[in-house]
């Protein structure tokens, strides 16, 4: 399995939060591979159940959200300028002198300007950017932009999938593309394997916007203990060394009361014996993920949540080490075949 | 009892210390108990005759404390705080993790100038000396992600009480005298973890139970100290249990609020209103579950609560019991409906 | 009955009167209303397969009384009410008695709702009363005026639309408990029951392109979260087609869409917001074409989605 290939894939197809339906059916898609049943449900999330279902055994969910940040048409303005909102946590910083495109009726080009340094005073330069002062310039009238686009579509971020050094890339939405290529590793190496649990699938929808979808995508199905796979926050000259991982380090895995104690170090454990790269962060409350909302469900989930350090997050040029969805995937495998992590 | 509960080490996702405690104590005074994947301890008690009220009682196990975020190359530890906690609190305090003592502070004062002691604290700059040299020595007690809590001893003042985790092991305490008595209503006591850190346990050990009533029983704010103005008191120590009209998480239900002041009334227990719509507890997420549960919060009033040294007044501590009991009573009555 | 809805006291959490209001004035509309534990009265209309909900509020922000003094009456606000909103209005509470919101301070820009008081008789108030601003309705030819309108134009709506409905389909409204105050009873009614659509209505402030005169507007995403795409594609071509006057707009506000969507087992929403004009002054005012495109639009819905 390519695993660049397929974060290529993810990364450069829409899926924006609150508009995923698109990207749903491509990724239920892909998941019939490993999933027979897989289906999209009425929230835009992706499920589906490895091999068949054996009542006998416990269960265990691969999760991992589909959705993408993005914007969205608020208002459409005299000379094709576009006003807009954010859809999920878009740093704003990184909005001037970007390209998007409008996703309406066609697919429109824009840009999203800067006021030109010449024209700044003081005040001016050092003043923070709102999104509420800042247009998308489509180039068009205010009547063609009317034909192409509306109020409320959404807009997509433009970026290149980016092969930097290494093993290195850099692209929008690898949050959490990347997470989403780990567990299609994980299904991979468990793919025709006897396993000692049931495996379910779930790409939820909605998590930018506020862990939305992960709400309500276990229904009335709670898993004995769910896998989370998202991104953390990789290391850079200006943060802070504890809070931060290299990128490289493998797969990070996360202690605090929103994950099962017991569990998390019977992960802890299974990495160091099988020569994993890992390291511990710790959340001492909300983790910011889906696991933040799969604990609560229905009678309780179990949480175990695994991350790939990633830099930039929120930003077109997000940037994570391929070698560590490999450890995310192969970590994951391995938890499951050696059918020891659910008490 | 409330002194055994307070000292137990039972930090928001570690709560197992106190539930075991709970546990050996009411064991025998159940129908049923059950602890489910979060940690939230589930005790039902059936009526003694049918038909009969279903009455839920709550009361969160979990204080609020620390975890270790990172180990210095110097032996230090750095932490985060579980659940809300004023950073000024934990200067010159003794703390416990994994059984060892440490001890949290800054650089003596004589080494500071005006303007650094004038900076607001962050518990970022803080960090917990356990008297090792060394990253590895400090390995050998704690790790990143375990649990650290206040070390502070239980001690009667006077009508006071001082201790760590007065909220809310003085619910769970109250909840242990109830079950031990036996009653004509099917009594469930929730015992949940994580309140602290978001209101996390209750809303899965309510579901399922869809009780006629609920009662969370908590400590609260008190900040009745000289030179506060009445309006910012929020309660009194003293005059009796607590009752929440509605705070940052939930309303109370109209006709049970109205309940519990009439049987107060009748059965001449001191109580009061609390007087401040801020802070939330486990009532707010009880009263959506299940299509909606009729439930209320009556608490005892904690001064300096979410620190080392929350202090209460027993009385209020006796007032809110019987509240409790007398509630419990009339609910055997069916309320005289 | 307008006139009526902006009289009731209905504060987030003791909503009774506002539900008695809408059985007496309602119950021939629906087959059975019934209340639940946390308050919402949900209105039934048994018929055809259906799965449709249309949902809004019952209740207004207002204040708690926290202590009194000789007489001034201290407070908290209750549904995120700020000091511009309740600086100078009148308060009513359940006895009846009413006082003025009064700020003694020299800038009211940095004052806090802590640094306000009520002037009036405190001798039969007590702490934990709670009190909304009056409504103090009239109207023109042209426009409805009334403090905190939002409610009880949503009520207005949805009653008129479905007292003018020709339909045999199912359909259920729910008048939703403590929708200013964290969304509970939103959060307690669609965590336990199930609806293919849901379309929930209040009144919308007027600006980033909700406009006055727009008609109907037809909420795209709110401030927490996005109307189903598909759903909101269908009432605009309703609304298209039956020539309704409606706009799709963007609102900066909460129109529960994420308290709908994330309940239970997930469901499918749009909002629609009736524009209301100088919102959170006195005397919010809506245009009564406003109003009768979104009663047309919610009829049209109700028939045919």
């Amino acid at each position: 399995m390519d695993i660049t290939e397929i974060l290529k894939d993810l990364t450069q197809s829409t899926g924006i939060s609150g508009y995923e339906s698109g990207f749903s059916e491509k990724v239920c898609g892909k998941l019939k591979k490993y999933c027979a049943d897989a289906a999209v449900n009425k929230t835009g999330s992706v499920t589906g159940t490895m091999g068949s279902y054996n009542p006998e055994k416990k269960t265990v969910l691969l999760e991992a959200h589909l959705d993408r940040i993005g914007l969205v048409v608020s208002e459409i303005l005299d000379g094709g300028f576009v006003k807009f909102k954010a859809l999920g946590g878009v740093d704003e910083r990184t909005l001037p002198a970007s390209e998007v495109y409008i996703m309406g009726k066609e697919e429109t080009f824009g840009v999203i300007g800067a006021l030109p340094p010449h024209l700044m005073n003081g005040k001016d330069k050092t003043d923070e950017l709102k999104i509420s002062d800042m247009l998308i310039d489509t180039g068009l009238s205010i009547d063609e932009a009317n034909t192409k686009f509306s109020v409320g579509d959404p807009i997509l971020l433009k970026s290149d999938f980016t092969q930097l050094a290494g093993s290195l890339v850099s692209a929008a939405a690898l949050d959490n593309r990347a997470g989403m290529t780990a567990v299609f590793s994980c299904l991979d190496k468990l793919s025709g394997k006897e396993l000692p649990y049931n495996v379910k699938v779930a790409f939820t929808s909605g998590e930018e916007l506020g862990l939305h979808g992960a709400r309500t995508v276990l229904a009335d199905d709670v898993p004995d203990l769910a896998m989370v796979v998202d991104v953390t926050h990789g290391l850079t000259p200006d943060a802070l060394n504890f809070d931060t991982f290299p990128l490289g380090s493998g797969a990070i895995i996360c202690r605090g009361p929103n994950l099962d104690y017991e569990a998390t170090l019977k992960t802890i454990s299974i990495a160091k014996e099988k020569s994993i790269p890992y390291d511990i962060e710790v959340a001492p409350g909300n983790t910011g993920t889906n696991a933040w909302m799969l604990q609560v469900s229905g009678g309780g989930v179990p949480c175990v949540l695994i991350s790939i350090p990633l830099r930039y997050m929120h930003t077109v040029v997000e940037t994570i080490d391929t070698r560590d969805i490999e450890c995310v995937g192969r970590l994951m495998a391995e938890m499951i075949c050696g059918g020891d992590i659910i008490a | 009892m409330l002194k055994k509960l307070t000292n137990a080490f039972g930090v928001s996702g570690f709560e197992g210390p106190v539930r075991d405690l709970i546990i050996s104590e009411i064991k025998d005074y159940c129908t049923e108990m059950t602890v489910d994947s979060m940690g939230n301890l589930k005790v039902y008690k059936k009526a003694k005759k049918q038909p009969a009220k279903k009455i839920l009682l709550s009361a969160h196990m979990d204080e609020v404390g620390l975890i270790v975020t990172d180990i210095t190359d110097d032996g230090y530890l750095k932490f985060a705080s579980v659940g809300s906690i004023d950073p000024r609190v934990l200067i010159s305090q003794r703390v416990t993790v994994n059984g060892y003592k440490g001890i949290i502070s800054l650089k003596a004062v004589h080494l500071t100038d005006k303007e650094e002691r004038q900076k607001p604290l962050s518990e970022k700059n803080l960090y917990i000396d356990l008297g090792t040299k060394t990253r590895a020595e400090a390995e050998g007690i704690a790790l990143r992600g375990d649990y650290v809590a206040f070390d502070s001893e239980y001690v009667e003042f006077g009508d006071m009480v001082k201790a760590k985790a007065l909220d809310d092991r003085l619910g769970c305490c109250i909840m242990i005298d109830i079950l031990k008595q036996d009653w004509d209503v099917d009594l469930y006591c929730n015992f949940t973890v994580q309140e602290e850190c978001g209101l996390r346990g209750a809303a899965v050990a309510t579901r399922g139970i869809n009780p006629d009533f609920a009662i969370v029983i908590e400590g609260t704010t008190c900040n009745d100290m000289a030179g506060v103005p009445e309006k910012l008191r929020v309660t009194k120590s003293g005059a009796g249990v607590t009752i929440s009209v509605l705070d940052s998480a939930s309303k109370a239900d109209c006709a049970l609020v109205k309940l519990l002041l009439s049987v107060a009334e009748k059965h001449s227990v001191p109580h009061q209103f609390k007087a401040s719509t801020a802070g939330g507890n486990d009532a707010g997420v009880i009263c959506t579950t299940d299509g909606g549960i009729k439930v209320a919060s009556v608490s005892v009033p904690c001064r300096y609560i979410h620190s080392p040294v929350s202090v209460m007044n027993k009385n209020d501590y006796e007032s809110c019991k019987k509240l409790i009991q007398v509630f419990l009573t009339e609910a055997e009555k069916g309320f005289d409906e | 009955m307008l006139k009526d809805l902006c009289n009731v006291f209905a504060p987030s959490g003791d909503e009774l009167e506002m539900r008695e209001y809408i059985m007496d004035s309602s119950k021939e509309l629906f087959d059975s209303i019934e209340t639940d534990n946390i308050g919402n009265l949900i209105c039934r209309k048994s018929g055809k397969e259906s799965s449709l909900c249309i949902e809004c509020g019952l209740d207004s922000c207002g204040v708690m009384v926290i202590s009194k003094e000789n007489d001034k009456v201290f407070f908290s606000g209750v549904g995120g009410v700020g000091v511009a909103y309740l600086a100078g209005k009148k308060v009513i509470f359940k006895n009846g008695e009413i006082g003025v919101v009064r700020f003694d301070g020299k800038n009211i820009d940095e004052a806090k709702v802590t640094d306000l008081y009520i002037e009036m008789d405190t001798k039969n108030i007590g702490i934990g009363d709670f009190g909304v601003i009056t409504g103090d309705f009239f109207e023109n030819s042209m426009k409805f005026f009334a403090n905190d309108i939002s409610t009880k134009i949503a009520i207005f709506a949805v009653l008129q639309a479905v007292s003018k409905v020709n339909t045999d389909r199912k359909l259920t409204v729910v008048f939703s408990a403590q929708r200013r105050f964290a969304v509970k009873g939103i959060k307690a009614f669609f965590g336990s029951n199930d609806f293919d659509k849901v379309v929930t209505v209040d009144g919308v402030v007027c600006e980033n392109g909700i406009k006055a005169d727009g008609g109907c507007a037809v909420i795209a995403v709110d401030n927490r979260g996005v109307s189903d795409k598909e759903l909101r594609d269908r009432v605009e071509i309703l609304a298209a087609k039956d020539e309704v006057k409606s706009h799709t707009a963007v609102a900066n506000e909460n129109l529960c869409l994420e308290a709908i969507a994330t309940s239970g087992k997930g469901t499918n929403a749009v909002a629609l917001g009736i524009p209301v004009s100088h919102k959170g002054k006195p005397f919010e005012c809506v245009l009564k074409s406003d109003f009768d495109a979104t009663v047309k639009l919610l009829s049209a819905i109700i028939e045919e989605i």
